[in-house]
């Protein structure tokens, strides 16, 4: 299933020892036509929209990092959170992109 | 060996001779925890029920240090490779031996100032990861041990703004402490408790490097984290626990956001509720407590944190809950209305947190003629196997 264009994604990584917080927002519109196509493969790798969010988000590891990525798309829009320690794997690639972003 | 006191278990102390017997004739350990704990005793001026109790469980028993680390080699599968055991020598590998050394440090803080024999009070070995993935600027504590990450040593050295995360002693502290409230008040990793979980861990981790610097509180920088960040940071540390939002303002990380007052208390969903963000309330509590007290600060503010933490609170408490236990706690300790739980009530005071019961002019429980003579002859007494104490000094 291809995400609807456009569409908008809102990123943080919060906590972590230092509990300095790393946030990026990206709009679909301004990425080039390639690194689109790969952030949408990445989107649709780590099924994003069928993620069920657990009902505590929270990890009960001190100290690790939490995740939170909101997208917007077609009038919709998804929040799903997550620990480091129960990140599902197939959202990896994704949140390494995600993050490298975030440092631009 | 004084268990059988015939009037009140707090009493069981060594006596004078016999702490100077220890320290001719003992072991090496046996002398250095007597002379120690002789040395600490002359600052406290009284021990009540709550505190003495502990000497009887059986946490509080001396151990034996039993320290494992790993080099995960940069990778995440754990543990990795075993590098340092026990009474092994120095490896050459600063992280691996900062991690050795911190976690030995911290334990020495918990077995001969608190009596507690590791993180589980039962002589838990204390295991430390470190070289844990690639370019990962973090440690944590995953249930059972330490974590640690090189910092940003994947970059360029003029794009590096974190160094490994062992550098730091009292991050080593931090870390295990968080063992030990899991052990203890297991606070729940969110919102208030969860803030307290993390202050815990920053109070305790800045009386190991502050006992290890042999600092009074007044000549200590309360700075967590000092040396984690590299020069191309503006910042002494991550934390501040002495003046929370000043320890980095930093044009790349941004500017350090703990509150020290309740007014400013930061109402978030991220960082599960902010519990790195608004620790910097209790931990102000702590340094302010410290500092009215003066001298070392694990020998009273440190004590009445550590029964608290371990006797007092539960998952979910939260700081006013935490205040007031702290209150309690130097009660019993110290005394009603004793200047040490004026100092409690003031330190929360001054981060916004009232603390409602009444201190009474004057103590109500005048000790009776026979409790006189049993401190008397106690005074200056020492427990040279876990906790301390002193009588009427």
């Amino acid at each position: 299933m291809s995400i609807e264009k456009p569409f908008h994604i809102q990123f943080e990584r919060s906590g972590g020892f230092a509990g300095i917080a790393t946030n990026v927002e990206i709009d679909s519109r301004d990425l080039s036509g390639q690194e689109l196509g790969n952030l949408e493969k990445l989107i649709d790798q780590s099924d994003f929209f069928k993620y069920q969010q657990a009902q505590d988000s929270g990890s009960s590891i001190p100290d690790q990092y939490q995740y939170r990525i909101t997208i917007e798309a077609g009038g919709n829009t998804k929040t799903v959170e997550f620990g480091e320690s129960v990140m599902p794997e197939k959202f990896r690639p994704l949140i390494e992109y995600l993050l490298k972003k975030s440092r631009e | 060996m004084c268990t059988n006191h015939h009037r009140n278990p707090i009493q069981c102390i060594v006596p004078p001779h016999m702490v100077d017997e220890i320290i001719e004739n003992g072991t090496d350990q046996q002398k250095n925890k007597a002379q120690n704990n002789l040395n600490v005793s002359t600052n406290l001026r009284s021990l009540r029920v709550s505190f003495a109790e502990s000497a009887a469980r059986p946490d509080a028993v001396t151990g034996q240090k039993n320290r494992k680390i790993y080099d995960a080699q940069n990778k995440s599968t754990l543990p990795g490779k075993l590098v340092r055991s026990e009474g092994d020598p120095p490896t050459g590998d600063p992280g691996a031996d900062e991690a050795y050394d911190g976690a030995g440090a911290t334990y020495d803080l918990y077995d001969e100032i608190f009596g507690r024999n590791s993180i589980d009070g039962n002589g838990m070995q204390l295991t430390s990861i470190v070289h844990y993935l690639k370019g990962y600027d973090n440690a944590f504590w995953d249930g059972e041990k330490m974590v640690y990450g090189d910092g940003d040593e994947d970059l360029p050295e003029e794009d590096r703004l974190f160094n490994r995360f062992t550098i730091s002693i009292d991050v080593i502290g931090h870390e295990l402490t968080h063992g030990v409230t899991q052990y203890e008040a297991n606070l729940v990793y969110k919102n208030q408790p969860g803030a307290l979980n993390e202050s815990f861990s920053d109070v305790f981790g800045s009386l190991v490097k502050q006992r290890v610097k042999n600092q009074k509180a007044n000549e200590a920088d309360w700075i967590i984290g000092e040396g984690l960040f590299t020069s191309n940071v503006n910042g002494v540390g991550i934390r501040s626990m002495k003046n929370p939002g000043t320890a980095y303002n930093d044009p790349v990380l941004g500017k350090d956001p703990q509150p020290g007052h309740m007014d400013d208390y930061v109402n978030t969903t991220s960082d599960n509720g902010g519990v790195h963000i608004n620790s910097g309330i209790p931990n102000k509590a702590f340094y302010e407590v410290a500092m009215e007290l003066g001298g070392f600060a694990w020998e009273k503010a440190g004590q009445i944190w550590y029964i608290t933490l371990r006797d007092k609170l539960s998952s979910t408490s939260d700081f006013q809950e935490a205040a007031e236990k702290t209150f309690e706690t130097a009660g019993e300790l110290f005394g009603t209305n004793s200047a040490e739980q004026k100092a409690v009530k003031n330190g929360w005071g001054k981060v916004g947190i009232v603390i409602e019961a009444e201190v009474p002019d004057e103590p109500k429980d005048e000790p009776d003629q026979d409790k006189d003579d049993d401190l008397e002859k106690n005074k200056g007494c020492a427990n040279v196997f876990g906790i301390f104490y002193s009588f009427n000094l």
